[in-house]
Formats: structure tokens, C-alpha cells, sequence
């Protein structure tokens, strides 16, 4: 399968991946798309500082009763799984919006990371004011 | 459409670099925290641990390859992103999981 490049003259060999996205539309500004890789690798950055969070709950001995901490990491983990599954989805939605020259996508579920890093949070608190007063 | 310069042109290399250099960096954060992870999995899971985290290292360096070396003859199109992008995200999906099976490890021994 081969699709023509940017200015239509030469034709890209090989096949291209993922199809459902480089198989419509045209090539876009490539600034846009470089803009929308480095916006996915932003997201991918944000899912590894989740899993910082989450690491650290696990290896460092912290005054949260234990259940609580353990219950934060795998939130603080699920969220990181949610940021990297989401980083690849905006990017495939994004290209694809840019190939046909449409809208982009917005926030949409992205936003429901924020619920989870919050639920996250609140369970680290609620440990560490039960170990304090347990 | 024949008359219109490249939009690369305007820009020689700046978008480009800064894309390679972003992709480096995340290739490297994968990296650290597959090796974090090998060390805090071979404890919590054993042997099923390692082999995940290893998995995890393999797919950064994938990652790494695949991210950077594309832009090195980039000339007349910007090279595609899908499949390193699909590494990239495979390979912290993973972490995340592996790091969630050990929280609930934790959680499991705790309960009991």
C-alpha cells in the first residue's frame, strides 16, 4: 500500500502504521503533526511521573497504614496505565483529525485521570491521619 | 500545489530536533523506570516480576530506536510516529500494570 506524500508527487513505500489512521485523508502541516507527537510524548512523561508516585509508595517505608498505601499505589499505577492508554488514543484521534482537515478531539476521558489521581490522593491522606491516630 | 515549498523548508531542522530530543528523553524515563521496576518486582513477585520488567526494558529501548532514528534522514517528509508511539505506550502500559499486580500483591498479604 502506498500513499502520496506531502506534495503529492512522491509516494510513501511500504505500509504504514496504524492504517485506520495513515489510510484517509491527506498529509497534513508536518509541524502539526510533530506538534501532536511531542503532545502524545508529554502525556507519556505524565503517565512515568504517575508511576514515580506510585513506585515510591511501594519501595519507602511511610507513616500511611499499610493497607492505605498500598491501596494509593495500585491508583496511582492504574492512573499511569490510563495517561499511557490515553497518550496513544489522542495521538491515533489527533492524526487522524489533522489528515481530514477536521476538529480536534478534546480532553474528553483524558479528564477522568484528574478523578482518579484526586481519588488517589484522598486514599494516601485518609492513611496517613488513620496511622497518626491508630 | 507544484509551486508551494515544503513546509519542512521554512523549518529546517528545529521541529524535527526538538521532536527527536523529546523522544529521547522519554526513551530514557522508560529505561529508569523499567530498571526501578526489575529491582521492586523481583522482590514483590519473583522470578514472573523480572521477566515483565525485562520485557518493560525492551520495549524502552525499542522505544528509543525506533523514536529517534527515524528523524536522521527526515528530508522530504516527516517520518510517521504510529509505530513507536505504539511502542512508547505499550511499554509504560506495562510498567503500570506490573507496578498495579504488585500493589495488589502487597494488598493480598496484608488482608491475609
Amino acid at each position: 500500500m502506498v500513499v502520496a506524500d506531502l506534495e503529492g508527487d512522491t509516494p510513501v513505500p511500504g505500509r504504514r502504521f496504524p492504517r485506520h489512521v495513515y489510510t484517509v485523508g491527506s498529509e497534513p502541516d508536518p509541524r502539526f503533526t510533530l506538534a501532536n507527537e511531542r503532545t502524545f510524548l508529554a502525556w507519556i512523561r505524565t503517565a512515568l511521573a504517575l508511576l514515580a508516585v506510585a513506585g515510591a509508595l511501594l519501595a519507602l517505608d511511610l507513616p500511611i497504614r499499610a493497607g492505605w498505601q498500598w491501596c494509593g499505589a495500585m491508583l496511582f499505577a492504574l492512573a499511569s496505565v490510563v495517561a499511557a492508554a490515553w497518550a496513544w488514543w489522542a495521538w491515533a484521534g489527533t492524526e487522524r483529525a489533522l489528515r481530514l482537515r477536521r476538529p480536534l478531539p478534546g480532553l474528553g476521558p483524558g479528564a477522568g485521570l484528574v478523578v482518579l489521581v484526586a481519588l488517589g490522593l484522598l486514599v494516601l491522606v485518609v492513611g496517613l491521619v488513620l496511622d497518626e491516630v491508630g | 500545489m507544484t509551486g508551494r515549498p515544503h513546509a519542512l523548508a521554512r523549518d529546517p531542522g528545529v521541529q524535527l530536533e526538538r521532536t527527536a530530543l523529546a523522544w529521547r528523553r522519554t526513551s530514557l524515563s522508560i529505561a529508569v523506570g523499567a530498571a526501578f521496576l526489575a529491582r521492586m518486582a523481583v522482590e514483590a513477585i519473583g522470578v514472573a516480576g523480572l521477566a515483565a520488567a525485562l520485557l518493560c526494558a525492551g520495549l524502552a529501548v525499542a522505544t528509543a530506536v525506533t523514536g529517534t532514528r527515524r528523524y536522521r534522514r527526515a528530508v522530504r517528509r516527516t517520518p510517521d510516529a504510529g509505530r513507536a508511539a505504539a511502542l512508547a505506550a505499550a511499554g509504560v502500559c506495562s510498567l503500570g500494570l506490573v507496578l498495579v499486580l504488585i500493589s495488589c500483591a502487597h494488598l493480598a498479604r496484608t488482608a491475609l
